[in-house]
């Protein structure tokens, strides 16, 4: 996806929860392009304009899928004590 | 190597970010567009829900680079384009900071070389020596009895011997010391060896090690010096070895070492075992430690005593005769610096004080300039610049530019020291050593980079909260940077800075013009004989063709007859010693008196006439004759001070002349024939001795001072006289040849080098502090322009205006000239032992330091008053 085209789609999947400028991810999808988790290629928007897009790499894939597991158990964790509370 | 190809990369990186940015705005102002906005209100609703573009740009860059070092070769860049822009300013900066870098690094070398680096010898912390010198007696029971010691030398003291051979007759420094003086040191010859034990011994073979220096400048420098046999003194030597250069045991310029230290040609056979001519060193053994040893010392003492009373070395003696404490060990590094370590700190304190005088300044000009930059450092703010980054921005230029002027200073330094070095004057230990090495050049950087710091932190600090909407509505010169109006921006910090330059220079000033009193107190002093039109010089007769009594009067006698019949001479006779040098003292009594009555007297032979070229007026009785020769009863003159000491009531009661007095171990009673006048004896500013003067021609000694009398320069008699001494003797080397005025000169020599540096560095405290006052006060006179004009429109006479301003200037001074004063009681108690006849806080110094700032501030201030007291109403109303 272009820039653009991701901070909308944020705004639309958080429910306006999250309320971030739209620039300011631009720094971390430098940092992800650094890292090798995103490349970027040319493409087409929705409006038909030429634009950068950002796509997930292997590596990013991986990354994520750890990230994502790891996050999960952390989710895990929260349940199990939460439901001692409510022992 | 990924890093290094997202290095190259990063073009195109910057490129597709700017590019990425662009086409979401794009999309978004579509977007927008298509919702109903129009082209502008999408703009801005795009920009304002974006965010800081430039910032968030930046931010995304900075991912790709290393932050840091990026941004700081960023700002350096930035400095120096500053720099370039005001290159009056930087290159005035530099060039100060260099001078006092430069004075600092000159004066650190100096310190580090004489006082903190450790002695070039195995395991220095070791070595020690005796505090005072001791019989060969006492020597040898210290050897068999001591057991601290790995080992223990002597030496004893110098002696002048002639050299013969090709070439002109020279005159070298010799020393004789033990044998194992290079064991116990720790060091190996440059070429051949050291003495063998043997050697030490009397009657073996006489043999010698030279300098590094004389090898080279007169024996050839070549290997086949070890072995030859070199003629001194009318003795064979044989060289056995040469000294590494910048040997300098036991001091410098030392150029022949010899074995037996107890056989000192200066003193007759007889007189040698008893007289305490050794000078002990040696290498504790490692665990002892120097109490311990001292301790050992007392006892090996008290055995001395028992078995040997009387001597003039056991601690009771050299307690009563000479006041000074009981034999004890130190350490041989503090012993070489002892009378130099606390000028040398002064030195360098006050040059220090200069430093930091420099540095206020250099902030003040800084600050100053920090203040026009309020509009820069505002904008910068308003972009996103945080303050760190504004602070570090200000540091890099100060480092910067300390930096820049740390590399001047150390050129500057090396340039200084090749001053200091021929400033013998000062008569530095170990100053063959002084040079910039590697701890010189750290603390030029060290300081170099502290100085940036500490005057890039008074603006940086005040400069680095910018006051956006003050300055940007214009008025921004009118605050300070915290939003605080402030009358003048920046001022108070100045003045604080002014103020204490002016504190640091009245110390300096203070403390320099207490040296130059001291100087002009010594000077007018009247040393009790002639110093002007007088020639000296040294001869030392060659011991093996003048080796009688006899030989040498003649000698002697011939010469001066030969002199006196140059044109322009008035008169010559020869002395064992000058004045204002060093001399020998034995103890002294009358014949007849009670024997514990012996109080030290110096001990001066002389040739008749002595007197009357010195032009030391006789009191009584007669010079010596010609015939007060070696034949003859012994004869002396002595000077008034001693007629009183055992004639108390001289000049009345019962006349000295024709009294008899015994010197040292001399057996035979001295006729007195004389009475002369006090002369000071060793230094100017010490009351004079007892003393005896004694006939030359009785006891010729080896070597003796010629003194002439001239019409006009003596210095244009050098060559004259030196033919007649190569007329008589070709083969007759002479030395040390100075004019009397010289010798006085040299005497005092500490005391002039200081007063010299002090002045020096008090001068351009002063200088710099001046400018300093003036600098403020035109600056505060500018930004009151628009004031003085309502001022004056108001009906503010031109006086009035300029007691304003005056008065401001003087509030400055008198502050700073407070926290001097204060400063000075003090600091100037530290130079206590140098001065003379003057009180570390003599109130006329004070009194007259103090005017002397005050004309200075009112003369310094009133320039800018009157500029602004005089300009035309209008102008300075429309002035902003």
């Amino acid at each position: 996806m272009h820039g653009y085209a991701l901070a909308q789609r944020l705004k639309n999947v958080s429910e306006d929860y999250l309320q971030i400028e739209e620039g300011s991810f631009y720094p971390a999808l430098q940092r992800m392009l650094k890292a090798g988790w995103l490349k970027t290629e040319m493409g087409l928007s929705d409006r038909n304009r030429p634009v950068r897009i950002f796509k997930v790499t292997a590596a990013g894939r991986k990354h994520l899928e750890k990230e994502l597991a790891s996050v999960e158990k952390m989710f895990a964790g929260f349940n199990r004590v939460l439901a001692l509370a409510g022992e | 190597m990924g890093w290094l190809r997202q290095l190259l990369s990063r073009r195109r990186r910057y490129d597709e970010l700017s590019k990425s940015i662009r086409e979401h705005f794009e999309e978004k102002i579509a977007d927008l567009m298509d919702r109903g906005m129009t082209r502008e209100q999408a703009q801005s609703a795009a920009r304002r829900e974006f965010g800081n573009v430039t910032l968030i740009e930046e931010r995304s860059r900075e991912v790709w680079q290393w932050p840091t070092i990026e941004s700081i070769w960023t700002d350096i860049r930035f400095a120096f384009r500053q720099f370039g822009r005001n290159r009056g300013f930087a290159v005035t900066v530099v060039l100060t900071i260099g001078l006092g870098i430069g004075l600092n690094t000159a004066m650190f070398s100096v310190v580090n070389a004489v006082l903190l680096k450790p002695l070039g010898y195995r395991s220095p912390q070791r070595l020690v020596v005796l505090s005072s010198s001791i019989t060969p007696i006492h020597f040898d029971e210290m050897v068999s009895s001591a057991k601290s010691y790995d080992a223990l030398g002597a030496y004893s003291g110098r002696e002048d011997l002639a050299l013969s051979g090709d070439g002109q007759p020279e005159v070298l420094k010799a020393v004789r010391v033990s044998g194992n003086v290079l064991d116990i040191l720790g060091v190996q010859p440059l070429l051949g060896r050291s003495f063998f034990p043997a050697e030490d011994k009397a009657g073996a073979p006489a043999v010698a090690m030279i300098s590094a220096e004389l090898w080279r400048r007169r024996l050839g420098g070549a290997p086949s010096i070890i072995g030859r046999s070199v003629t001194m003194a009318g003795v064979a030597y044989t060289i056995i070895g040469v000294l590494p250069p910048e040997f300098y045991f036991p001091s410098a310029g030392t150029d022949v070492w010899l074995t037996r230290p107890s056989e000192w040609s200066v003193l007759k056979p007889e007189s040698r075992r008893i007289s305490p001519i050794l000078h002990v060193f040696g290498r504790l053994k490692s665990g002892v430690s120097i109490s311990q040893a001292d301790a050992e010392l007392a006892l090996i003492d008290q055995q001395y005593e028992a078995a040997h009373p009387g001597m003039l070395d056991t601690d009771k003696t050299v307690a009563r005769l000479w006041n000074r404490p009981p034999l004890h060990l130190v350490l041989l590094k503090n012993q070489l610096v002892s009378g130099i370590r606390s000028k040398l700190w002064l030195l360098f304190g006050a040059v220090g004080l200069v430093l930091l005088i420099v540095c206020a300044n250099i902030a003040s000009l800084l600050l100053a300039r920090a203040t026009i930059r309020s509009r820069e450092f505002t904008v910068r703010a308003a972009i996103g610049a945080n303050r760190r980054r504004l602070i570090r921005q200000f540091f890099i230029e100060s480092s910067l530019l300390s930096m820049l002027g740390g590399a001047i200073g150390i050129a500057l330094g090396e340039a200084g020291l090749w001053f200091t070095r021929s400033m013998t004057a000062l008569d530095l230990p170990r100053s063959g050593e002084i040079r910039i090495d590697g701890s010189v050049l750290l603390f030029a950087v060290t300081l170099s980079l502290f100085t940036g710091i500490l005057f890039g932190l008074a603006p940086s600090l005040s400069a680095s909260r910018p006051n956006l909407l003050g300055v940007l509505q214009g008025g921004g010169e009118g605050v300070n940077f915290a939003g605080q109006k402030l009358a003048f921006p920046g001022l108070s910090s100045r003045s604080f800075l002014v103020a204490g330059q002016v504190a640091h220079s009245t110390i300096l000033l203070i403390g320099a013009s207490l040296l130059i009193q001291s100087l002009a107190h010594v000077y007018r002093i009247d040393p009790g004989f002639q110093t002007s039109n007088i020639l000296t010089m040294s001869l030392s007769p060659s011991p093996t063709r003048y080796d009688t009594a006899q030989k040498k009067t003649a000698f002697y006698s011939a010469l001066i007859e030969h002199i006196e019949r140059l044109p322009g001479v008035k008169s010559a006779a020869t002395a064992t010693a000058l004045p204002l040098t060093p001399y020998p003292m034995a103890q002294v009594r009358v014949t007849g008196r009670a024997a514990d009555k012996r109080p030290l007297a110096m001990i001066l032979s002389v040739t008749p006439r002595y007197f009357e070229v010195m032009n030391i007026p006789l009191k009584r009785g007669h010079e010596f004759s010609l015939h007060d020769d070696s034949e003859a009863l012994p004869v002396a003159i002595i000077n008034e001070r001693m007629a009183r000491r055992f004639w108390p009531q001289y000049p009345g009661g019962l006349d000295p002349l024709g009294q008899h007095i015994l010197i040292g171990s001399h057996p035979k009673p001295t006729e007195i024939v004389g009475i002369v006048a006090d002369t000071r004896d060793y230094k100017l500013t010490e009351e004079p001795e007892l003393g005896v003067y004694l006939s030359l021609d009785q006891q010729p000694p080896q070597s003796a001072m010629l003194v002439i009398r001239t019409e006009g320069d003596p210095l244009s008699f050098v060559n004259a006289v030196h033919q007649q001494i190569l007329k008589l003797d070709p083969n007759q080397p002479v030395s040390a040849v100075a004019s009397m005025n010289e010798v006085v000169d040299a005497s005092e020599g500490q005391l002039r080098v200081m007063m010299t540096l002090f002045g020096i560095f008090a001068a351009a405290a002063t200088i710099l502090a001046v400018i300093g006052l003036y600098g403020i006060l035109a600056y505060l006179v500018t930004r009151r322009t628009k004031e003085i004009g309502i001022r004056k429109a108001l009906g503010a006479e031109r006086g009035n205006i300029l007691a304003l301003v005056v008065g401001r200037g003087l509030r400055l001074i008198l502050s700073g000239l407070l926290l001097g004063m204060c400063g000075a009681i003090v600091l100037t108690r530290v130079l206590h032992g140098l001065l003379f006849q003057v009180s570390p806080t003599d109130l006329a110094t004070f009194v007259g330091i103090a005017f002397v700032f005050i004309s200075v501030a009112l003369v310094a201030s009133y320039f800018p008053a009157h500029r602004v007291a005089s300009v035309d109403l209008m102008q300075t109303l429309r002035s902003e």
